[in-house]
């Protein structure tokens, strides 16, 4: 009787393997971020007009970058980000400063951007659709 | 107009012959049609290919003047410069573009490079301009003006146009500085460079023309003679903002194998069809043969035969007629037939139908081989009763006279009116002449008991003559005319019958 019950369970439980693993590494990074203003490629255009001394960020790692980038923008890959490293590039908790990575299904600039609104940093502004929009809209990039 | 009159046969032969005709012409006129249709399918679908790779190739094209632009951006020196407001060594640096990568690697044919402010004010510039060194206008027109338009987020964006001037330039403005613009350069390149390309992308010869007709490219595969049956020729108009002719492309697509197919298919075309139409046509003429032809000659034949004695004419059988017309007409025939044959007066058969019958017994050919008898008989006293009570009365006498005759003969023997109160009978197997004299014997006591004509009573006699077939004589003219004289006899010499002998020939003639 006990080993009809293994039979039984072991189907059972590879059925429900996926269910309890892991979910897939790439996913869709939240529409919004709790006190981070989300911005488009046409939002970041009109804020670096009206906000000349914005910060770039760009969080991917230097292979991702070679591919192009915003010009402006500063490197400092996720990996890197601590309040130490973003008090290089900010001179203060209120300079504003912009986040972005590759896209959507990047997660770089949002832990980029949580870990600076935990240094305490104010002014936090988030591309969401990072890169990847910005090169699809059209806008210029340059390239290394 | 006289003119000889065509027989139906003939006509009908004309009819399925046109129809026969047209249905040919329909095969050749569909299989030109098919012949075209597909030619064009194909030019048209080449076409499509072609304007699929063109869009493909401008994209390309325009990739990587937007790259040329960019890369030119990124130098530190152009920064530097940019930064400094030198813009006769940025007109240098522009200059040098002509000999670095881009258009060494053959990327792009490189026409003109220039600068300009964010206000589209022209700071510097390198390469030709066809419209001459100093004018502020972009190589092509309309572009600038629609740059300068723009505003916000849409200033950063690239923008390019084609055009012809008249040779075709594409233009590319692409601006400088990123998020804070500082000015654009214009990449204008000839696009011809990237299409010339297609010949591989394709497999096909290529040949470019501008606006004006001058050619700007040949293939080296392109025939000297454009004659070339196999070939097909393809031509594609590469189209500016508004529509405006920039370019004309023209390919040959290698079809011989096609048009050996269409001409294989056409082959088949005309072949089913003639095949078809031959079969359709025989038909036709079998069916129009069958149900109007036959018969109506049918008809004619029988009709044309009354007034000539055909011992062949009523043997026929007349054919069912599938057209009602020729039903009616059938109807018709048979009451006129009925009408020439019968005697309307006693409803037997006339002299006419009587002539037949005797022809027919008398032709020697079948089941009457056995012979008969010919009785010619003729009404003694028929005139007095006539003149004493009238036509009417006469006519009624010959009707009792008829019934009592018909009621006297055998099955088989043939009785008819011969015309007045003469009447004549064939008895077949009859040679005897006893058994003829018992016949005619019966006959004369048939006729012998007196008539009810009304309230009036009469009687009246018979003279039977009498001839044998073939004994007395072979053909049916001169068995009448020996019955004939025999009946003469007979009523010459009251013995009521008389038999027909060479003696009484002789009488006769």
């Amino acid at each position: 009787m006990r080993l009809y019950r293994l039979w039984f369970a072991i189907p059972l439980l590879c059925l429900a393997w996926p269910a309890t693993a892991s979910p897939p590494g790439k996913m869709t990074v939240p529409a919004a971020i709790p006190g981070v203003t989300t911005l488009n490629a046409e939002s970041l255009i009109e804020l670096v007009e009206r906000l000349p001394g914005l910060v770039l960020i760009d969080s991917r790692v230097p292979a991702d970058r070679r591919q192009g980038y915003i010009q402006g923008s500063v490197s400092l890959p996720d990996t890197e980000t601590a309040c130490a490293t973003l008090g290089d590039v900010l001179a203060s908790p209120n300079t504003p400063v912009m986040f972005y990575c590759n896209g959507v299904k990047c997660g770089r600039s949002a832990i980029a951007v949580k870990i600076a609104k935990g240094c305490g940093y104010k002014k936090l502004y988030w591309f969401r659709g990072g890169f990847e929009e910005w090169k699809q809209k059209g806008y210029p990039f340059l390239q290394q | 107009m006289l003119r000889q009159p065509i027989t139906l046969r003939v006509l009908s032969g004309l009819v399925v012959l046109v129809m026969g005709v047209l249905g040919m012409s329909l095969a050749l006129v569909t299989g030109e049609i098919h012949h075209r249709l597909t030619l064009d399918n194909q030019r048209q679908g080449l076409s499509e290919l072609i304007g699929l790779a063109v869009g493909d190739a401008l994209e390309r094209l325009e990739e990587k003047s937007r790259a040329l632009g960019l890369v030119l951006q990124s130098d530190p020196t152009f920064d530097r410069l940019l930064k400094a407001g030198d813009f006769p060594a940025i007109g240098a640096l522009l200059d040098d573009q002509f000999h670095q990568y881009f258009v060494t690697a053959g990327e792009i044919r490189l026409v003109q490079l220039r600068l300009f402010s964010p206000e589209f004010k022209l700071l510097a510039k390198a390469g030709k301009n066809a419209r001459g060194s100093s004018s502020p206008q972009a190589a092509c027109p309309g572009l600038l003006e629609s740059a300068a338009q723009r505003r916000g987020p849409q200033r950063l964006q690239s923008l390019s146009t084609l055009c012809a001037d008249p040779l075709p330039l594409h233009s590319l403005i692409v601006p400088v500085g990123g998020l804070s613009l500082r000015g654009y350069i214009e990449v204008v390149v000839d696009p011809s460079h990237k299409l010339e390309k297609l010949e591989k992308t394709l497999g096909m010869p290529l040949q470019l023309r501008s606006v004006t007709g001058s050619e700007l490219y040949r293939s080296a595969s392109w025939p000297a003679a454009q004659s070339d049956r196999g070939a097909l020729s393809v031509d594609y108009v590469l189209r500016g903002d508004g529509g405006r002719e920039v370019l004309q492309l023209t390919m040959l697509s290698d079809v011989s194998a096609l048009r050996d197919k269409l001409a294989e298919t056409r082959r088949n075309i005309l072949l089913v069809a003639t095949l078809l139409t031959l079969v359709v046509a025989l038909l036709l003429y079998r069916v129009l043969r069958r149900t109007m032809l036959e018969p109506i000659t049918d008809l004619l034949q029988r009709l044309q035969s009354y007034g000539q004695y055909d011992g062949a004419r009523r043997k026929d059988t007349v054919p069912a007629r599938a057209i009602r017309e020729l039903h009616a007409l059938q109807d018709v025939y048979d009451t006129l037939d009925h009408l020439a044959c019968t005697d309307p007066l006693t409803q037997l058969p006339n002299r006419a139908q009587f002539r037949d019958f005797l022809e027919c017994h008398t032709a020697g050919d079948h089941r009457h081989n056995g012979g008969f008898a010919l009785l010619i008989m003729d009404l003694n006293g028929f005139k007095q009763v006539n003149d004493r009570f009238g036509h009417q009365a006469g006519d009624a006498l010959l009707q009792q006279v008829a019934a009592r005759l018909a009621s006297t003969k055998r099955r088989g023997d043939i009785l008819a009116r011969l015309g007045g109160d003469e009447f004549g009978m064939i008895l077949p197997g009859v040679r005897e002449r006893e058994t003829a004299g018992i016949v005619a014997d019966k006959l004369a006591r048939g006729l012998s008991e007196p008539f009810e004509i009304g309230s009036e009573t009469c009687q009246v006699g018979v003279s039977i003559g009498i001839a044998f077939y073939p004994d007395i004589a072979a053909t049916s003219d001169k068995l009448t005319r020996l019955a004939d004289a025999a009946m003469y006899e007979a009523k010459r010499s009251r013995s009521g019958y008389a038999f027909a002998n060479l003696d009484t020939a002789s009488a006769a003639s």
